[in-house]
């Protein structure tokens, strides 16, 4: 039975006004452009046009979700039969709420269709623990926050999206997993465009953490490959902070035309090739109001026949430390107000970043440099 | 032509050259050559020349008086048809034969354009004049475009020496199919000092495409990189050691379809020792199904491929799961006490070898478990090795025969499955037994849904998950494809009579035994 457009109006109305101040501490509106950048350098250079617009606001009435895991049980039939049945009855979008419970080692999937919007999120004020838990999403507009992925043991990446149009991490922590498989080039997170041929996507990943996490064989931290028939115009990482993760790279931006890189804290002492692996000179990178400190080299400019190392411009960074325990390459950086040095030392107990992760804290340049 | 093999697996044991006995001549004359080795007659295979075809008496001709071969027993030379690539016109499963190289991800995705697109390997490949060409794509990293890469090269296939300690050399990675029949004889005759020689030369099309798609693979990834879109961390590698150190399926098929590749993926399975695996997999089910609906495709349609895998670290991890299944089975399927006083009451006593035999492989397990555990906590190579022997010894034939015993319950069976997979992990050279190997491609050839009752089901990829309940994971069936071309489940013996590679798995051990998909779409 279908309800009448007035009473639908009534009780969205009624349901506003109760629920008006109850979103949750850490899901401030995001504002429709990136926040402008604390340093004046970083204001001028971050181009308006190069920002992706943020998904539109939920509002309370709209987070009712489709949706509400428990337990891992529920991540099974249940939540497939739950999600083919959104795509079946023409919804716009799917909304996954995990609450706090016991999720253990299961590989989740919604990616059945890259015409439906993905909220998922972990419920309440702190992040949700899915311990074991891989997931893997498709869709238009992806909204994926308030969770820590916790010891995930896998051949495919932790968190594998295809995203059509925009995806936000927010508020999300990738802790002490392992994506085995030693002949695999698969990252620990692979965010690829699945638009149609040239329609391109924007991703921000915001409020993130990677510590203690293992990638085996050719494999980044976190890539964009291609998987389909267009590339990523954005990547942008504001407020990440990457420690302690072993693998060969750290960033991989294959088929992304503007990384933008403000407000990341690296502390990388076991990766083993390069943190940047840049395979094109069409990837353009900025990095500002960050730190970087690694004991493999900081960025390396892939050639290849078409591609010869004096077509990559210097990257431009702003008020960044780039601890790298020599001097700059300035062919590597063009460098703005920023500090060299010699690479940070990890404490040999992560558990209390650990504990900051896990409780929610924002990733700060206080938690490497206190 | 060594010792290559026919459509059903078996060797041709087609010897090079076979010499026919020399005799002395009956009819000392002089005779002159009517066919020469530069010359020959064709004679259609399974006919023979007259003598009369081959040699003249002539006065002026030179005088014979010893033969070696006759028309009917000949001096036999079997060879290769130049420049053949494939057999009948056709590429054909049978023709991929992974050899010494670790290349399965790509000899599995052979496999499935051989199933679903045959026309592309034809249209891709050139082999004349002893040289061969084929055309790939590759990512042009200036224009962010996948563009045509033609490589070429000669058509010799590349060998190395024995490792066996036997002289001679064997073909370096796959190796090729020769025809049953010869496709076209020769026949000529040559005078020896005094001895008339009498030859005839079969020659047979071969397979060549499979080892040269490989050689030129290997030489398009030492320039371009495994997947053809860069070298990532390879700079500086030979092509073999590149392709041979294993990689990803699905990341294959760009360099046959470039642009058109619509998506690569992969797709995580689920287990976890309790549930049935239908209800834990409704995605992957999804997949297969979409696989086999648009495995074959027309112009303007979308056509799916499938291989499928398990990691080592997969297997070992399932391997716990199963152990302690049967452990819960061991308890739950236990007399309690209540149960134990009826029985004894009624002067029904247990069977001490069935209690001994459920106490034994308790035992086994336990102590595999812990070794598992190691292993998990610590990764090396010597916590892998010890957990590895003692699933040997668990699943040797006469140490635990509830494994292997049919009227055993269903876990038992499972968990040596499963065995089957740990024992062989690092290597080939376990029992003679196996499953499937891990971190091997397995392409998927078909799948059939199926109920309860066995019936076939019809339903679109979209209901997977609504009827998942109807699938019955037993009746329901995958069949894959070894591009070893042989290697068979064999667990109790060849599952089917020939041992070509290929082989049937219920969508309940498929499940099990497989942890990763690896899918692609290409638009046509």
């Amino acid at each position: 039975m279908r309800s009448q457009p007035w009473a639908s109006a009534l009780v969205t109305a009624a349901l506003l006004i109760l629920t008006t101040g109850c979103e949750p501490a850490r899901s401030e509106p995001p504002p429709a452009r990136a926040e402008p950048s604390q340093t004046p350098a970083i204001a001028t250079t971050a181009a308006p046009e190069l920002m992706p617009a943020a998904p539109p606001q939920e509002t309370a009435l709209e987070r009712t979700p489709d949706f509400r895991a428990t337990t891992t049980d529920h991540l099974a039939a249940p939540l497939q039969q739950a999600y083919a049945a959104a795509i079946e009855e023409g919804q716009t979008r799917f909304h996954l709420v995990f609450a706090p419970g016991d999720y253990r080692d299961f590989a989740v999937s919604l990616a059945s269709t890259r015409d439906l919007d993905l909220l998922i999120e972990g419920e309440g004020e702190t992040p949700v623990i899915l311990d074991g838990i891989t997931l893997k999403l498709s869709g238009r507009d992806i909204t994926l926050r308030n969770l820590v992925f916790r010891g995930a043991q896998a051949p495919v990446a932790t968190l594998d999206v295809q995203v059509a149009n925009t995806f936000l991490g927010e508020g999300l922590a990738f802790l002490d997993n392992l994506r085995h498989d030693s002949s695999s080039t698969e990252p620990l997170i692979q965010i690829a465009a699945a638009g149609a041929k040239n329609q391109p996507s924007d991703v921000t990943l915001r409020d993130l953490w990677l510590l203690g996490n293992r990638v085996e064989g050719h494999a980044a931290l976190i890539a964009t490959p291609r998987t389909g028939r267009t590339y990523l115009q954005s990547l942008r990482c504001e407020r990440c902070l990457m420690a302690g993760n072993h693998s060969r790279w750290g960033l991989q931006p294959w088929f992304t035309r503007q990384v933008t890189l403000s407000h990341t804290f690296i502390a990388e002492p076991h990766i083993t090739d390069a943190w940047l692996y840049l395979n094109s000179p069409l990837a353009a990178v900025q990095w500002t109001d960050s730190l970087l400190s690694t004991s493999a080299q900081a960025v390396h400019f892939a050639t290849s026949p078409d591609v010869a190392r004096i077509d990559y411009a210097p990257i431009p960074a702003h008020a960044t430390a780039i601890l790298l325990g020599e001097a700059v390459d300035p062919s590597a950086f063009a460098t703005h107000d920023c500090t060299s040095g010699a690479p940070l030392a990890l404490p040999a107990d992560l558990g209390p970043w650990r504990a900051l992760a896990t409780a929610g804290q924002r990733p700060e340049i206080t938690v490497l440099r206190p | 032509m060594g010792v290559q093999v026919q459509s059903n697996g078996e060797t041709t044991n087609l010897a090079a050259r076979v010499d026919a006995q020399q005799t002395e001549a009956t009819d000392k004359r002089k005779v002159k050559l009517l066919a020469t080795a530069a010359n020959p007659i064709p004679i259609a295979p399974g006919q023979t020349p007259r003598i009369e075809d081959l040699v003249a008496t002539a006065p002026d001709g030179a005088e014979i008086s010893q033969i070696q071969g006759t028309p009917t027993a000949p001096n036999l030379r079997n060879d290769m048809l130049p420049d053949s690539l494939f057999i009948g016109g056709q590429p054909a499963a049978a023709d991929v034969r992974q050899g010494g190289l670790g290349d399965c991800y790509f000899m599995a995705v052979l496999l499935g354009i051989v199933n679903g697109d045959p026309a592309k390997l034809i249209q891709m490949m050139a082999l004349a004049g002893g040289n061969v060409s084929t055309t790939f794509h590759r990512l042009d990293n200036a224009a962010g475009e996948w563009v045509e890469q033609v490589i070429s090269t000669n058509a010799e296939i590349q060998t190395r020496n024995r490792t066996d300690g036997s002289v001679g050399t064997n073909v370096k990675g796959a190796r090729f199919r020769v025809a049953n029949d010869a496709q076209r004889s020769e026949w000529w005759a040559h005078i020896d000092g005094n001895t008339l020689k009498v030859f005839q030369k079969n020659l047979y099309e071969v397979a060549l495409w499979g080892p040269l798609i490989e050689k030129t693979y290997a030489f398009f990834a030492q320039q371009f990189g495994r997947y053809g879109n860069g070298m990532n961390g390879d700079e500086g590698k030979g092509g073999y050691d590149i392709i041979g150190s294993g990689g990803m399926s699905q990341a294959c098929y760009r360099m046959f379809y470039g642009e058109d590749v619509a998506d690569e993926s992969t797709q995580a399975v689920n287990f976890d020792g309790r549930t049935d695996s239908v209800q834990l997999n409704a995605d992957a089910i999804q997949r297969l199904l979409t696989f086999e609906l648009n495995k074959q495709a027309q112009d303007g349609q979308t056509q799916q491929y499938a291989q499928a895998r398990i990691s080592p670290d997969g297997a070992i991890r399932r391997a716990k799961l199963l152990a302690e299944a049967v452990l819960r089975h061991q308890t739950k399927t236990e007399p309690g006490a209540f149960r134990r006083f009826i029985n004894k009451l009624r002067g029904k006593t247990p069977d001490a070898n069935v209690t001994a035999a459920r106490a034994n492989i308790a035992t086994a397990l336990g102590t595999f478990i812990a070794a598992i555990d190691t292993y998990l906590a610590d990764r090396t190579q010597a916590n892998k090795t010890a957990l590895v022997t003692q699933a040997q010894a668990i699943e040797a034939i006469g140490a635990h025969d509830l494994l292997r015993d049919p009227d055993a319950a269903k876990v038992y069976h499972d968990l040596l499955e499963n065995l089957g997979v740990v024992i062989n992990l690092g290597t080939d050279n376990g029992p003679g037994r196996r499953m499937v190997y891990a971190a091997h491609a397995y392409n998927i050839m078909s799948v059939a849904l199926c109920n309860a009752q066995g019936a076939a089901l019809t339903m679109q990829p979209a209901e997977v998950p609504r009827r998942l309940a109807e699938i019955d994971g037993v009746r329901s069936s995958v069949v894959l494809e070894n591009p070893h071309a042989r290697n068979e489940p064999n667990m109790n013996g060849p599952i089917d009579a020939v041992n070509e590679g290929r082989f049937t798995l219920t969508l309940d051990s498929f499940l099990r035994n497989t942890d990763l998909l690896r899918l692609a779409a290409v638009d046509h």
